[in-house]
């Protein structure tokens, strides 16, 4: 395990103590949050998305060199999560609607949120080829083989789609 | 041995991004830069720092402050030529720089935790992000000066002394653990599987469904 993996895996299990804090409404309500950002993120930055020809459009505005565009998506989607998650956890937020909790529960969704927050950062840190020389490859297997399995490398944009209607369906049938 | 460091990291980690969450995000910030600071300033100024030291030492144990006051007989430029072993050995500093940097460690800890830093009844993000750097910044440091070896996480600021000059790039998972191979197997199937996406869509939506379900019940 390399040093990207171990600093990862901490955030994550940060949040899952986070998630047994806050509650599990409060954390459903962050899930939706971040679904959201994934999905807006995915419709943009992803070559094989929809709107990936106007990100492209925006950005030749500003960047010159097409070699430039992969960190460049990849700081803009990076500030993208950090402030999302910022508007999800921070002051009001987002809650689902629900009596009681549990904390095996509040654990997961805090797992949930922080595989989805971290393991994206990861992802786009890694399209950018990690900007700022501190990490380089060669990587270890666990990085090679979780990387694949970051939630922007498997969900889709359409996929994502259904599960942001989903929570909403959720959120209002509590 | 690798666990063990790998816990070690989590726990100073979480330790500090707790602290930042439960603070207001001040506190965390205030740690961020004592930390860093005390850094720069090891960077620039700790052989010098050293030096001093060393010369104090060996100022009062030669018998400098006799001296002084004239009544040993001996005079200044005596007691500083007098032959006493340093207490910090200027080619070896890395165990008097973490003790330096804990020092700075404790007093930004206490820092922060003066009243207008405390718990002002609502949890901060913010504070959560900075303190995991902060938890990153003493994890990385520590590592480097305790565990050599196994000094993967690289460091902001390098220190001469304290830092590898070139750091581990990273260190595999023993290959003859059984549960770390069988994990690696299970992950590189499932990344590979180009029904990757359904399941960890299906994950989600099981998940969502029944602590919605069920914690309802329970309330």
């Amino acid at each position: 395990m390399g040093p990207v993996e171990i600093v990862f895996v901490t955030v994550w299990i940060v949040f899952g103590i986070i998630g047994v804090a806050r509650g599990l409404w409060r954390e459903l309500g962050a899930t939706t949050m971040l679904l959201i950002a994934l999905l807006v993120l995915q419709l943009l930055t992803n070559p094989k998305a929809p709107g990936y020809n106007y990100w492209k459009l925006l950005l030749s505005l500003f960047v010159t060199d097409p070699a430039a565009y992969q960190p460049v998506t990849s700081i803009i989607a990076t500030v993208f999560l950090l402030l999302m998650a910022f508007i999800s956890y921070e002051g009001e937020t987002l809650t689902f609607p629900g009596k009681g909790s549990n904390w095996f529960f509040s654990l997961g969704a805090g797992l949930l949120n922080g595989y989805l927050f971290a393991g994206s950062i990861w992802f786009y840190l890694d399209k950018a080829g990690w900007p700022g020389g501190l990490i380089g490859p060669p990587f270890t297997p666990f990085y090679t083989n979780v990387v694949k399995l970051l939630p922007l490398a498997v969900l889709p944009w359409w996929l994502l789609l259904i599960l942001v209607v989903f929570m909403m369906i959720m959120r209002v049938l509590k | 041995m690798f666990t063990f460091i790998i816990v070690v990291v989590a726990a100073v980690m979480t330790f500090f991004a707790v602290i930042g969450f439960l603070r207001v995000v001040r506190a965390s910030v205030i740690i961020l830069i004592l930390l860093t600071t005390s850094l720069a300033l090891l960077q620039a100024f700790g052989p010098r720092l050293i030096a001093i030291i060393n010369r104090l030492w060996q100022f009062f144990m030669g018998g400098g402050l006799n001296a002084l006051a004239g009544d040993g007989g001996r005079s200044l430029s005596e007691a500083l030529s007098q032959p006493v072993k340093p207490p910090i050995d200027p080619n070896a500093p890395a165990t008097f720089y973490l003790l330096t940097f804990y020092f700075i460690v404790l007093v930004a800890l206490l820092i922060g935790s003066l009243k207008p830093f405390l718990l002002s009844g609502r949890f901060s993000f913010t504070g959560l992000l900075v303190g995991l750097i902060n938890g990153y910044i003493v994890a990385a440091y520590s590592i480097a000066v305790l565990f050599p070896e196994f000094a993967v996480l690289p460091v902001p600021l390098p220190v001469k002394g304290m830092t590898p000059a070139t750091p581990p790039q990273g260190l595999p998972l023993p290959g003859t653990e059984i549960v770390a191979a069988r994990l690696l197997q299970f992950l590189d199937n499932l990344g590979s599987s180009p029904s990757a996406h359904f399941v960890v869509a299906g994950l989600i939506i099981v998940f969502i469904v029944l602590a919605t379900r069920l914690s309802a019940r329970k309330g």
